[in-house]
């Protein structure tokens, strides 16, 4: 092939209408000859830039990286619910389970509601009464307010 | 998928996903870390993959879409960044600094717009035609001659404006 050939092939290959297999020709020449006319030299590094492109490899193993992180995290979430769960009941059983401590008498917790009712209502009526026995001497603050009954006295 | 089938697939096109990948970013780390991607995602769908019938394409159509999505995530961040200058400085010095003539072709590639750099490599690199571009990027194949014409002439001028700059 004659430079004539390949500055048409070229000026195809620019206008972007030369076929695979003519680009194919352009590279081989360009890299099989060595003598390249100055205004081609381009073309030359061009293509061997092209040609060297290709065998880049990827040299790296395939890591199952990722799919083994998503794992984790579906379980890392899967034992977070289920702590939370457990956590749940734990806490609810425990409150439930708990006793309420109503009052102490002589000591002793009362955690009956029913008993503690009951308590509450026997010292509310002993302490009425001691404060209703209490109150009849204070009927006479009443006579103070009376100078006439008080000189009656 | 079997664990066969996914290495057979891994072995023949992971160079081809990281050259895509690698000329989409022009970053040999990024570039690995969105083939592992790739291939990650790959495992991940193999079922709906697996209907299609070229996954060699669908290969290349992922490829694309998470190195746009990773050049649109970097330019966020140099935008956000207040040492825009300082950083464009770092990334383009080295580059022109490196006479190596690969450097020089791939900095040159790297500049032009982004439709062009895609087409030019899956063309003159990989060989693809204009049907399996089209598969790969869903530029039809007017634009896609367009767009390689473009992207040749302006690699062209540049590379001889190096080239005698460099003599």
């Amino acid at each position: 092939m004659d430079y004539r050939e390949i500055k048409t092939l070229l000026e195809k290959y620019l206008e972007g209408e030369s076929s695979i297999q003519e680009e194919d020709e352009l590279k081989r020449f360009f890299n099989e000859n060595e003598n390249i006319p100055e205004e081609l030299l381009f073309a030359k590094k061009l293509f061997r830039f092209f040609g060297d492109e290709k065998t880049i490899e990827y040299t790296k193993e395939f890591e199952h990286k990722k799919p083994r992180r998503k794992i984790n995290l579906y379980t890392l979430s899967g034992i977070a619910a289920t702590l939370l769960l457990a956590l749940f009941f734990v806490f609810s059983n425990y409150k439930t389970k708990e006793k309420i401590i109503y009052a102490y008498i002589n000591g002793e917790a009362i955690t009956d509601i029913n008993i503690a009712k009951e308590q509450t209502k026997q010292i509310l009526y002993a302490t009425s009464q001691k404060i209703s026995t209490g109150i009849e001497s204070l009927n006479r603050v009443g006579d103070l307010m009376n100078p006439e009954l008080l000189i009656k006295k | 998928m079997e664990q066969k089938e996914f290495y057979t697939i891994f072995t023949s096109l992971k160079d081809k996903v990281f050259r895509y990948a690698r000329a989409i970013l022009s970053d040999v780390e990024e570039a690995e870390d969105v083939t592992q991607d790739i291939f990650e995602r790959l495992l991940l769908n193999k079922n709906s993959v697996l209907e299609f019938n070229n996954v060699e394409s669908y290969l290349i159509r992922s490829t694309k879409n998470l190195c746009l999505d990773r050049v649109k995530h970097r330019n966020v961040v140099l935008k956000n960044s207040e040492n825009i200058k300082n950083l464009s400085n770092h990334v383009v010095e080295p580059e022109l600094e490196q006479k190596e003539m690969a450097g020089m072709i791939r900095t040159i590639i790297d500049r032009l717009p982004k439709k062009q750099k895609m087409i030019i490599h899956l063309r003159d690199v990989e060989s693809y035609n204009f049907d399996e571009i089209f598969d790969a990027t869903g530029i039809d194949p007017n634009a896609i001659r367009v767009n390689l014409s473009r992207a040749r002439k302006t690699v062209k001028e540049e590379l001889i404006k190096t080239m005698n700059y460099g003599l």
